[in-house]
């Protein structure tokens, strides 16, 4: 049967990495099923706000929905562990369990544990974010006491410890937020993300490293209804669609940061590192908040001890291989 | 896309029929929704139509989009405008700038009709709201008018115009509501805050020159008092002194959030405090007239939340029938230039004006042509400001205009409909003119937002 | 856009004097029940608008703190809406109790009040029934969902019991619902005697 599908995104089509890989996806969908899969792309608050799409999708409402599902931590708070983990895997180390390893049969656990009626696919990823735009410098852990952040998923339970007043602000808020010191400091994304938002022209520092989100990865969320309805050839078509764009966002963010990196300086925008000793302190933290959550919620439990249990015999592997990048 | 063209002409077509009948605007949006809805499903189910649309992916997203109104830290500051415009409404303020400047202004030649706008300038500095406004303005300048011998016209028209200032001018529930559709960072309430101060100011000072000027040539209609006050030193400090509260709350709403110190949201906030605490040191407060002010504010919120639950229902539908595409192919595809289509826009708008009111054209008509206006590579602000302003003089153009009404009902029974509307058809003019300046000079709107960043 | 029966608007001039100004012009009947239940509709209307006092307070208390004590909290900005939402939301049925959702006048006003009734009649019937059915069908769903999953805030800080606003606006359509019906109660008080027209004039409080 031909498919119609109406898709929802997260994010507007014109960040590069985060919502770019939305239309490609559609296009290629609709493109190589040779009309077999019709897909229409709905930015951002057009069908509903974006917070809503895994409810919509799960109630059938609409077929299909992209998004970054960590937004969905106050409902599955398992979820954020699929989405971007503070001190987490590298993007290519996070494909590796979510393919090969448990990854992707647990998310489904999660989301039917949680009463959830979809089928999730991982169907985009980008390196890491910047660790957010700061009117003032991070030098000393002190330095988050007090402060106003917007900052989303895991991280901001971690920096909540620390003292800071976290919100969730969505991306359309935050350059005013900023402007006008209702927020001190704002995370996003990737620099050519933020870019496009704008933040360089009201926090002056621009920090790093990402410690909060080495990787973040979409999702294709598909309803389960849905998901039987459709053809063996459609679904290997779909998997082999949403692999195709892990790989093209990827490249996408990797291709465009380091170019406008450039350009931030120009602007007259101090990039700063995060101190060492800060980076130890927020990885301490880290490490509680992440055995808290384990405590609460069995999922989360589930998923984070398939990950360490990944990364214990991968970071064998990882230390001896790869390159400092110092050394590159 | 034929066929998508017929759907969603049907569904205006009807939506304009039925409001005709005088059904409450927001239940015709929303009845209109679901008749289209069961059309549409209809078409597809029963009649094979070659239409995206089903139930589930329009009408049944009804909670999600709602909740979205309801969970928008923005939308925040829509009652708050609206109670503190009700507050100082009931302060007694303006009565006492009014009663001052008249007797300073007074030996002018159309010096009511300046204080007039004077005075309309800064209540709209100060409130978020027109209604208000122009009953204040109505209720305190045309008796004096009438007994000066102004003409009806005249005077009528220019209480009435002065009036619809508050809703451009910031702050405006206007503008806030115009941010919230368009959801971007460049054209955020701040942004569009700053953007509208200029061509409102513009607009009064318009409006002061033509008060100015008139009379000039035809002084039968705004004739000088017989024996008017002298002015003395004392007046002048009177006068002052009943313009200090005022100044102190726009002070502390457009101030605060110019210069960054609040949001927009809290300035509205700060500013019913404020408002609240203008009406106790007048000794204006009592439990009576809280009481009246909350629950005005619950009717006319309420009354405006309607209908974004009746236009959530129709934007969806029209969505789902294809409207964003019919409507920007309709726009793209329009014989002129970038320029051409703007003005296209823009000219709907004043036309749609006739007869909508604001709510609905920011609500429906905003979110739609905005993308293809961007897509032009036009600056988002500049647009929304011309698109406000085509607004705000829709209060003033017939059959449906709120103003109108407004001033009709305070205004002396002498003042006939007729009066009313020749007196704003000059004032009609001035809008156009001020619309083609912001048209033609880009910076009256964006040069106070750019200064900022 | 003018008013059918009273001078609302973003822009209605608020209180008594008014509504003096313009009286309403052809107002329905009240009946029996309709009366009863616009009352309670109407009391909780004006409990829903002390809200917005509370929501002052509130955003001043917010910014005092935050320039005085350099503090400020999530839940307390989240707090703002979840009592700014619930208001409208409440004041909805108040508001369509009194009559004070907009219309467009231009025809109307110069219609017979017996034609007004049936322009009533059918848009209650035909228009603003189904579509509050349409929403009850949805919104019911929407906020015992927000119960099941215990949805909260996505601030760590933020929130929690999403349910509660969700109810909110689950509640608002329901007495919606009930006061179209009450409405039509009135209007074919009008039309077909049915039920029994009040006969004084009674005023409904504001
Ligand atoms: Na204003
Ligand atoms: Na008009």
């Amino acid at each position: 049967e031909d498919l119609r599908w109406k898709m929802p995104i997260g994010f507007g089509s014109n960040l590069p990495g985060l919502g770019s890989p939305s239309p490609w996806v559609a296009d290629m969908l609709t493109k190589a099923s040779g009309g077999s899969i019709e897909v229409r792309v709905y930015e951002p608050g057009k069908l509903m706000p974006a917070f809503d799409i895994l409810q919509a999708v799960s109630d059938g409402k609409v077929p299909v929905g992209y998004t970054w599902i960590g937004y969905d931590q106050g409902k599955v708070p398992a979820v954020p562990l699929f989405a971007a983990v503070p001190f987490g895997m590298k993007p290519w180390a996070f494909t590796a369990w979510y393919y090969y390893g448990e990854g992707h049969d647990l998310l489904q656990e999660v989301y039917a544990n949680a009463g959830y009626n979809v089928r999730a696919q991982l169907c985009g990823i980008i390196g890491p974010e910047t660790a957010g735009w700061y009117k003032n410098e991070i030098s000393k852990v002190e330095d988050y006491q007090g402060l106003k952040i917007r900052f989303a998923g895991l991280g901001g339970k971690v920096i909540e410890k620390l003292g800071a007043s976290v919100s969730v602000l969505p991306s359309g808020d935050l350059f005013q937020a900023l402007e006008t010191g209702t927020i001190d400091a704002t995370e996003f994304s990737m620099p050519a993300i933020d870019k496009a938002l704008g933040f360089g022209q009201v926090a002056k520092f621009n920090l790093f490293p990402g410690w909060h989100q080495p990787f973040t990865a979409q999702y294709l969320l598909i309803n389960n209804a849905e998901w039987e309805k459709t053809t063996e050839s459609q679904r290997a078509l779909i998997e082999a669609v949403c692999t195709a764009a892990v790989t093209r966002a990827l490249a996408e963010g990797e291709f465009l940061n380091g170019a406008v990196l450039e350009g931030f300086e120009k602007d007259g925008i101090s990039a700063k590192q995060i101190p060492d000793e800060v980076l130890a302190q927020l990885k301490a933290v880290t490490d509680e908040v992440l055995e808290e959550e384990a405590a609460k919620n069995a999922d989360f439990k589930r998923v984070y001890e398939s990950q360490n249990e990944f990364l214990k015999s991968y970071r064998v592997w990882e230390e001896r291989a790869y390159l400092y990048p110092k050394l590159d | 896309m034929l066929l998508e063209e017929l759907y969603v002409a049907g569904l205006f077509g009807t939506f304009v029929i039925l409001l005709m009948t005088g059904f409450p605007v927001a239940w015709v949006l929303g009845g209109t929704s679901v008749i289209w809805t069961v059309i549409g499903v209809l078409s597809v189910e029963q009649f094979g139509a070659d239409l995206w649309f089903d139930y589930d992916s329009s009408l049944a997203l009804l909670p999600e989009r709602i909740w979205g109104n309801v969970e928008s830290q923005a939308l925040v500051a829509l009652p708050m405008f609206t109670f503190m415009g009700i507050m100082l409404d009931q302060s007694g303020i303006a009565e006492r700038l009014m009663h001052d400047m008249v007797r300073l202004f007074g030996r002018v030649r159309g010096g009511y009709a300046v204080t007039v706008i004077i005075i309309g300038v800064l209540l709209a500095a100060t409130t978020g709201i027109i209604g208000a406004s122009v009953v204040l303005l109505g209720m305190l300048s045309l008796p004096t008018m009438m007994e000066n011998n102004y003409s009806r016209s005249f005077a009528a028209g220019t209480a009435c115009a002065t009036g619809t200032l508050g809703i451009l001018i910031p702050p405006s529930i206007m503008l806030v509501m115009m941010a919230d559709r368009l959801a971007t960072p460049e054209a955020s309430v701040g942004a569009l805050f700053m953007g509208a101060f200029i061509p409102g100011l513009m607009l009064g000072l318009l409006y002061i020159a033509y008060a100015i000027i008139r009379p000039l040539f035809q002084p039968s209609i705004a004739p000088t008092p017989a024996n008017p006050e002298r002015i003395t030193l004392r007046l002048v400090f009177d006068t002052v002194l009943a313009i200090v509260p005022t100044a102190v709350l726009i002070l502390s709403v457009l101030g605060s959030i110019f210069m960054g110190i609040a949001t927009p949201t809290e300035a509205s906030g700060v500013g019913a405090f404020g408002a609240l605490l203008l009406a106790a040191l007048n000794g204006r407060l009592s439990l009576p007239v809280l009481r009246r002010s909350l629950y005005a504010t619950t009717r006319t919120t309420a009354f405006i939340f309607g209908i974004f639950l009746g236009a959530t229902a129709f934007s969806v539908v029209l969505r789902g029938l294809g409207g964003d595409e019919v409507i920007e192919a309709a726009l793209l595809g329009l014989p002129f230039g970038p320029n051409g289509i703007v003005i296209a826009i823009l000219f709907a708008v004043f036309i749609l004006g006739f007869f909508l009111d604001w709510i609905e054209i920011t609500l429906i008509v905003l979110p739609l042509v905005a993308p293809a206006v961007q897509q032009l590579g036009f600056d988002l602000v500049w647009f929304t400001i011309l698109f406000a302003i085509c607004l705000q003089t829709s209060f003033l153009t017939p059959p449906v205009g709120f103003a109108l009404f407004y001033i009709k009902g305070v205004a002396p029974p002498e003042i006939t409909v007729l009066d009313i509307y020749k007196g704003v058809v000059p004032y009609i003019l001035i809008q156009l003119f001020a619309l083609a300046l912001v048209f033609v000079f880009p910076a009256l709107a964006v040069w106070l937002p750019a200064m900022s960043r | 856009m003018a008013n059918g029966s009273a001078p609302a608007g973003p822009d209605a001039p608020p209180g008594p004097p008014s509504s003096e100004r313009m009286p309403p012009a052809g107002t329905l009947p009240q009946t029996a029940p309709s009366l009863r239940i616009d009352a309670v509709l109407i009391v909780i209307g004006k409990a829903a608008s002390w809200l917005w006092l509370v929501t002052v307070g509130l955003i001043a208390w917010a910014v005092v703190s935050r320039y005085l004590f350099g503090t400020s909290t999530i839940a307390l900005d989240e707090l703002q809406w979840h009592l700014v939402g619930s208001a409208w939301l409440l004041g909805l049925s108040y508001t369509l109790a009194l009559d004070e959702h907009v219309r467009v006048d231009v025809i109307h006003e110069r219609l017979r009040p017996r034609a007004r009734c049936w322009i009533e009649f059918a848009g209650i019937l035909l228009l603003l029934l189904p579509f509050l059915a349409v929403a009850a069908h949805e919104t019911i769903p929407f906020a015992l969902e927000a119960y099941r999953s215990g949805e909260r805030s996505t601030a760590p800080a933020g929130l929690g019991h999403r349910w509660i606003a969700k109810s909110a606006m689950a509640l608002s359509v329901l007495l919606l619902l009930v006061a179209a019906l009450s409405r039509l109660m009135r209007v074919t008080a009008v039309l077909f005697g049915m039920p029994r027209p009040l006969p004084i004039e009674t005023r409904t409080d504001r």
